[in-house]
């Protein structure tokens, strides 16, 4: 982690996955996943972001966003649900992921999303980057 | 006209290539039913007993609970095997360990209980007009690896010299001794996406095995997880613990040919045979003994390729391709793994993918593979009609 490589790799997601979030490619776009990321607080981090600065942000006409599957921690959740348009999503899913149980008990009581949060099966953040090349295998 | 079923997992992405293959020729989309509608009884396939019916399947792939409920049917099912075996109650506690290599053996005993009794409810009694894309009977065997081998080498298609049922790493040196075979390819018999594939080779003084599997030690026993990252394992205890638990899921192993080499790597070529002709292509350029794209390995050019190999052997090749597809007429399309060897000439059938279509930005003629498929679909249906 953290490593030029890896640098690289995420400079690379991000700039893909940009036209997305400033809807230059799917501009009615409502269901947006981008699972098993490796980057996903940075791209969370790009969600949030682009919410800000887009003209017109995916995740406005945005109904579902699933993020399962990835890296994700308190930090990358907390950037995504200070972003205000997340309140106008039907579902966030961030299954799979690292977020704590602690930051789930904490935002339930400050500030609930609107929206269906379905966060299952949290693991320590330790755990995945050992494993963090590892993956599930498509069946041809 | 014709109704499209499509049974897959609903958030499979090759939904959406199909129903962007249907309105190309204004067709509306697949009906679609899920797996696990299926695998649970909540639907059956006799409502679709109807004149003008194609039915697809596609992969039950990339969802855990599905990969649960097809380990689950396999339980049941008789098998002579040494595999390991998780009864439906264990199952249920399963959790999604991602990569983890789960139960391969009896997740294919389960997958092809299914697809047979998905068989039976829409041909018991038969009806005439229901065509399948790809026949659940030849999906059974396309997962099935010893067995494509077997049908392949019977039919005189070039193919990597077997060395038979393997049942252990002992069994395994023992016979890579006596055949003479230094280099060999262990794969898993019900694997894809190179899961629990290792290229393995071994002499008197020194052994190594070149993988895809991530060996881990935990309270006890052995997890074999899938990793993007290549290892080398090079100490025997190693790679006979890793040999060993292969083995017991059932195994294909041939002797490891060597590759032509283009853009500095070698490579091998994956061919998609729609409706008995060989079309879509993309070159794996492999930086270690596995090609599969995902590992992180880039495609090759295939015109640099193409070049290379000239008019006249590619004849032969995409030949030989169509056969291996003719072996399984009641299929309309597969992908072909298609190794060159350095003579640019001889080339060998490694394996053949019931789901292999899935070349995201491949054309041929214009169109990707799911268009093609379509089209040969309208196309018989027309002659028959």
């Amino acid at each position: 982690m953290g490593g030029r490589k890896y640098k690289l790799n995420l400079n690379k997601v991000i700039k893909n996955i940009r036209p997305v979030l400033f809807s230059e490619s799917f501009p009615n776009l409502s269901y947006l996943g981008i699972r098993s990321s490796e980057y996903a607080n940075e791209i969370a981090a790009a969600i949030a972001q682009s919410s800000f600065i887009a003209e017109s942000p995916i995740v406005d006409n945005l109904r579902v966003l699933d993020l399962s599957m990835g890296n994700l921690t308190d930090e990358g959740l907390e950037v995504l649900l200070d972003c205000p348009a997340i309140q106008n999503l039907h579902t966030l899913n961030v299954s799979n992921n690292c977020v704590s149980e602690e930051f789930f008990e904490q935002m339930e009581q400050l500030a609930p999303p609107d929206c269906l949060l379905i966060k299952d099966f949290q693991e320590p953040i330790v755990d995945r980057n050992v494993g963090i090349s590892r993956y599930y295998a498509l069946y041809e | 006209m014709l109704n499209f079923i499509a049974i897959a997992n609903p958030e499979n992405r090759r939904l959406g290539f199909l129903k962007q293959a249907l309105s190309h020729f204004n067709l509306p989309p697949a009906t679609v039913i899920p797996y696990a509608d299926l695998i649970a009884g909540k639907q059956t396939l006799e409502q679709f007993k109807v004149p003008n019916t194609i039915i697809r399947f596609d992969s039950p792939e990339r969802d855990f609970e599905i990969d649960k409920a097809i380990i689950a049917a396999g339980f049941a099912v008789p098998d002579d095997g040494q595999h390991q075996r998780i009864s439906p109650a264990e199952v249920a506690f399963l959790e999604f360990d991602k990569g983890r290599i789960c139960y391969p053996r009896q997740w294919y005993l389960g997958w092809r209980h299914l697809l047979q009794q998905w068989l039976q409810q829409l041909l018991v009694p038969c009806v005439d007009g229901v065509g399948f894309m790809n026949h659940p009977e030849d999906i059974a065997v396309m997962f099935d690896k010893p067995a494509c081998h077997e049908k392949f080498r019977r039919h005189n298609i070039p193919v990597p010299r077997s060395l038979g049922k393997i049942h252990s790493y002992d069994h395994l040196r023992e016979q890579m001794q006596q055949q003479e075979i230094d280099r060999v390819f262990v794969k898993l018999s019900h694997g894809s996406a190179a899961s629990g594939v290792v290229a393995y080779q071994a002499n008197s003084k020194f052994e190594s095995a070149i993988t895809t599997v991530e060996r881990v030690r935990e309270n006890g026993e052995t997890l074999l997880y899938n990793s993007r990252k290549i290892r080398n394992y090079t100490r025997r205890e190693e790679i006979a613990d890793i040999i060993n638990i292969l083995t017991a899921e059932g195994v294909q192993v041939e002797e490891w040919l060597p590759k032509a080499r283009l853009q500095g790597c070698g490579f091998d070529v994956r061919v998609v045979v729609i409706n008995g002709e060989a079309q879509h292509i993309v070159v794996r350029l492999g930086k270690s003994p596995m090609t599969n794209l995902h590992l992180g390995n880039e495609r090759g050019n295939s015109e640099e390729l193409l070049e290379k190999v000239g008019a006249e052997n590619w004849e032969a090749m995409k030949y030989t391709c169509e056969q291996a597809a003719k072996l399984f007429p009641r299929s309309l399309y597969c992908g072909v793994d298609l190794l060159i060897l350095p003579d640019w000439k001889q080339h060998a059938i490694l394996e053949i993918n019931a789901f292999g279509d899935l070349l995201p930005g491949i054309l041929w003629n214009g169109m990707d593979t799911y268009t093609s498929e379509v089209k040969a679909i309208l196309q018989r249906n027309i002659k028959e009609g």
